[in-house]
């Protein structure tokens, strides 16, 4: 099915690569429907495209390459709204913040996306881990300077 | 919304498993203990907030953005081996 991106224009997308969040994002809750598009060849970040709505894009970030020891600490109904099973099944994601006055990228900590690979389900949850900043900086990481 | 008025270590109790205890009032703080199933999700509003107002500046921040973070990618990548 071909779908309108922000930032690739029109793209060809296979329907099974479609991730369907239930109950949306934490602010976006009509909009279930995205699919990953990789920001570049093997990276560790990737355009989260809603394809029901074109200006609908966020750029997440897998955190384990940042901050090697995120713990992924969510309520049980999550992960069962997503019918996790095994925690193999699932990609963690962190969803960027990019300030170009600030020259800053931040990482939000509280509320990881979590998809099932096996069946292509996804939440945003909320982390147990209440200090866990929505701003964790990753300048140096992914640097905009 | 229902009302209540309750003081220290009293408790009100919601359907069969869920008990909200008021702890101590200090001031203007108010402590509640709640007791409930583990499979409940109970938070702090204003955490979700947070995550709101941060996923809204989240999709702001990408416009424009694919050719400077590009950019900056593979630089950091270079450096770091990432």
């Amino acid at each position: 099915m071909k779908v309108l991106s922000k930032h690739f224009g029109e793209i060809e997308i296979e329907e099974e690569h479609v991730v369907t969040f239930e109950k949306g994002l934490i602010g976006f809750e009509e909009y279930k429907r995205y699919v990953f598009i990789e920001f570049e060849k093997d990276s560790f970040v990737y355009w989260m495209q809603s394809i029901e709505n074109t200006d609908l894009c966020f750029l997440v970030a897998n955190p384990y390459v940042f901050k090697p020891d995120y713990i992924l600490d969510v309520y049980e109904d999550d992960l069962r709204g997503i019918y996790a099973e095994k925690s193999e099944d699932l990609m963690v994601f962190v969803i960027l913040n990019v300030n170009l006055e600030e020259q800053k990228v931040t990482a939000n900590l509280l509320g990881p996306v979590i998809v099932n690979t096996k069946n292509n389900r996804g939440v945003q949850a909320v982390s147990k881990i209440n200090d866990y900043p929505t701003d964790y900086d990753i300048t140096s990481k992914v640097g905009v300077k | 919304m229902l009302v209540l008025s309750r003081k220290e270590e009293q408790s009100i109790i919601i359907g069969d498993n869920i008990e909200v205890k008021i702890l101590s009032i200090k001031g203007d703080t108010v402590k509640i203990g709640i007791s409930a199933p583990p499979e409940l999700k109970i938070y702090r509003k204003e955490i979700l907030e947070e995550i709101q107002k941060a996923n809204i500046r989240a999709v702001a921040s990408s416009k424009n953005l694919k050719d400077i973070i590009l950019g900056k990618v593979r630089e950091a990548r270079g450096e770091s081996n990432l």
